[in-house]
């Protein structure tokens, strides 16, 4: 079992928007951030960046509601995929999806979201902050509750 | 340009069911709310009324299903639309609806889905606590998505940020 | 590339209009054996009642003609799958890849009489055109499946005295289960039309004119008979050429709606594809299947590699005003033990749930649709029941999937 994931530290995103340049041009052949599978929602008053992508969840709404059976998860690998030549573009899993990170292209009139990049993500490669980081959950969650430990030992020092 | 479509959002909604009334005004000349496109479910248990109406898909089941091709989608648009010429009544397209949006008629003896009045829907209109949008796609899922991160990051980054005491 | 489409019927044209949408310059010859243009045969009964008028079967096509070539009633002789090159009318026609759609026709028993002016088949317009001509006023049917029923309760509008015989103890025996199948019969029988089931057609008895039927138990006095008792494949074709055929009758063809040859592919009537909710062998002729199977092999022609899930028995039918739906498989198909039937009867409607090993495997309905569509596609989908409460109950998911709701009340 694969038990990697895009894991996003908010902190460190600045919203330069490389990652959704970088997967458009990947899996669309154009720099266009409305076909980037990776959106960041930007609070401009705030200065926070929010890079929302697909969760990969256990039990996906995106496929509950896909009425055709498009949406599959791999149970072996954790991997969510959508089969583009079965999607009959009904829009409803992008109103299902609690992130709002199913997407869909109009152009051809079926719904995409984030494949991986089959295993290489280019956003987390190209990611020049270091904001997108594609890790071992047990890593991740290492990294997040080493930074929260700090923040309490900073607190304590004060 | 994306054809504006239909939204409904059940947070907003009360039942009234004005907007099924409309809709049969409209359509059949008759307070009849069992003709109506737009249909209003009421869920008893969660005390909340959700909406179904044709999502107007855009490999259509419907289209595949119609044993006289009267369905097809409309040219410059992507909006499913009938040509109730042709239409038999066989019911076969409200089967392959997999949201149970296609409406039999009984005056007519024909199968309607929801036409959006022709690009300005009644029941948007008249929906008096403004449950029922028409929107651009694209509108809608960025709204969805700012939506979603607010509430699922940002609120608690907000709180993160506030208790790590860096600011904001 | 150029295509030649066997079959003027709803897969070759499915299949011609595909292909044109997905690749503009294809050259592509549709062959039909009839003189007419294409035309639902689903709307037939319609016809025979006067509900609908004649224009009102040729159905539009938006096919771009000068891209597209179809010869009317020019019968395919031959396939050479060697030279790749069909011939039609004495002419040698050269394809690329080649569709085979020839759909089947009827089949009629070799019992005496049956060459008889009288006896009629529901297939074609001209077979409608020819029972109008003969304008029958006592009619007797033979089989009780999707057209006989639909024949029957046409005529029967029309003024006739209508006669049902039906070899199996019930009525639509390979759609409905017993109870449902009862259901009807009593809406039909209600209306006038007499059913007798466990008889079988013996001799068509007359003077150069159908004047009766003779069955394993009665004497029936009639100037009409339509057979309805099951159609065959046109297989002919494929078979002189060496094209595989399967074990059921249907041409062979894999996934991809491929023959044996790898240049030829086949679909609508006249193909056997696997059955979608078991993986076996399965005759699917049904005008939704057709279609499906004729995008898929339009697609794959053009080099695209798209498999075909499976053909699902559905037939929805309209008895007397009262709409009954089947999908799926029949109790008898199941397995006894790990069978779970819900039923739900009300006044006016009947619903029959069929759960094997935590999944829906068949779904029967006499009365009303309602939520019956979204229900299919949770079959289709092999979403468990225990799963669909799961998703009834998960609020986020019902604000987008509200339909659920009306779904919960069969499931109980």
């Amino acid at each position: 079992m694969d038990t990697r994931g895009i894991f996003i530290d908010y902190h460190k995103c600045v919203g330069c928007g490389t990652c959704e340049m970088v997967c458009s041009l990947v899996h669309e052949n154009a720099c266009a951030p409305a076909l980037s599978r990776i959106r960041i929602v930007r609070y401009r008053r705030e200065a926070l960046n929010v890079p929302v992508t697909c969760a990969f969840c256990e039990k996906p709404p995106c496929l509950d509601v896909c009425p055709v059976g498009a949406i599959t998860k791999n149970y072996e690998t954790g991997d969510v995929s959508i089969r583009a030549e079965l999607c009959i573009g009904c829009r409803q899993c992008t109103q299902a999806c609690p992130f709002g990170h199913m997407n869909f292209n109009a152009a051809q009139g079926t719904a995409f979201k984030c494949d991986l990049c089959g295993g290489d993500p280019q956003c987390v490669k190209f990611c020049w902050t270091g904001a997108i980081e594609y890790l071992d959950n047990e890593i991740a969650v290492d990294i997040k509750r080493s930074s929260f430990a700090d923040s309490v030992m900073q607190q304590h020092d004060k | 340009m994306t054809q504006k479509r239909l939204y409904h959002n059940a947070s907003l909604c009360n039942g009234c069911g004005i907007c099924q009334l409309v809709c049969t005004l409209e359509h059949c000349r008759q307070w009849n709310h069992y003709q109506s496109r737009i249909k209003i479910v009421n869920d008893t248990e969660r005390n909340a009324f959700y909406s179904v109406c044709c999502s107007h898909c855009e490999e259509a089941p419907c289209i595949m299903a119609c044993l006289m091709n009267t369905i097809y989608k409309e040219p410059g648009s992507d909006i499913t639309v009938r040509d109730l010429y042709h239409c038999i009544g066989c019911r076969a397209c409200e089967l392959a609806c997999p949201f149970d949006a296609a409406v039999f008629d009984v005056i007519q003896e024909k199968v309607v889905n929801c036409d959006l009045c022709g690009g300005r829907p009644l029941c948007v209109e008249y929906c008096p606590n403004h449950a029922l949008t028409y929107d651009y796609p694209e509108d809608q899922a960025d709204k969805n998505r700012n939506q979603a991160a607010s509430q699922k990051f940002g609120a608690s980054l907000l709180e993160v940020f506030k208790f790590s005491g860096k600011e904001v | 590339m150029r295509i030649i489409i066997i079959g003027n019927g709803a897969a070759g044209n499915q299949a011609a209009q595909t292909i044109q949408n997905r690749d503009p310059e294809a050259e592509i010859t549709i062959l039909g054996a009839e003189s007419i243009p294409f035309y639902s045969a689903c709307a037939l009964p319609d016809y025979l009642a006067g509900w609908i008028k004649r224009d009102q079967l040729f159905l539009k096509s938006s096919l771009n003609r000068h891209r597209v070539e179809i010869r009317l009633g020019q019968a395919v002789e031959d396939i050479k799958p060697d030279r790749q090159a069909v011939t039609a009318g004495g002419e040698l026609l050269f394809y690329d890849r080649l569709i085979i759609a020839s759909g089947s026709r009827p089949v009629l028993p070799n019992i005496p009489g049956i060459g008889m002016p009288g006896n009629f088949v529901i297939k074609s317009v001209h077979d409608i055109d020819r029972i109008l001509a003969h304008n029958p006023r006592r009619i007797v049917v033979i089989g009780s499946g999707n057209i006989g029923i639909e024949a029957a309760e046409t005529l029967e509008y029309q003024g006739c005295k209508v006669s049902i015989i039906e070899m199996m103890p019930r009525i639509m025996p390979r759609l409905f289960d017993e109870f449902p199948a009862m259901l009807i019969r009593k809406i039909l029988e209600n209306h006038g039309i007499e059913i007798h089931t466990g008889e079988k057609a013996q001799e068509v008895i007359g003077n150069n004119r159908v004047e009766g039927l003779i069955t394993d138990c009665r004497e029936i006095s009639c100037d009409a008979v339509i057979w309805a008792a099951g159609v065959r494949q046109n297989t002919e074709l494929a078979r002189a050429a060496g094209i595989e055929i399967g074990s059921l009758g249907g041409i062979k063809v894999d996934s991809q709606m491929k023959t044996s040859h790898p240049e030829i592919y086949a679909c609508g009537d006249c193909v056997e594809t696997s059955d979608l909710l078991t993986g076996k062998p399965a005759l699917c002729l049904l005008w939704s299947c057709a279609k499906a199977q004729a995008e898929v092999a339009a697609r794959n022609c053009l080099g695209e590699k798209i498999a075909y899930p499976g053909a699902l028995k559905l037939v929805a039918e309209d008895a007397y005003g009262k709409p009954c739906m089947a999908a799926g498989l029949l109790e008898e198909e199941l397995n006894k033990k790990e069978l779970k039937i819900i039923e739900q009867e009300t006044e006016n409607t009947y619903h029959r749930i069929l759960i094997e090993n935590e999944r829906i495997m068949g779904i029967q309905a006499v009365g009303s649709m309602e939520a019956m569509g979204p229900l299919l596609y949770l079959m289709k989908k092999m979403v468990a029941p225990s799963e669909i409460k799961r998703i009834i109950n998960s609020p986020v998911l019902l604000k987008n999937m509200p339909w659920m709701l009306t779904i919960d009340k069969y499931l109980q």
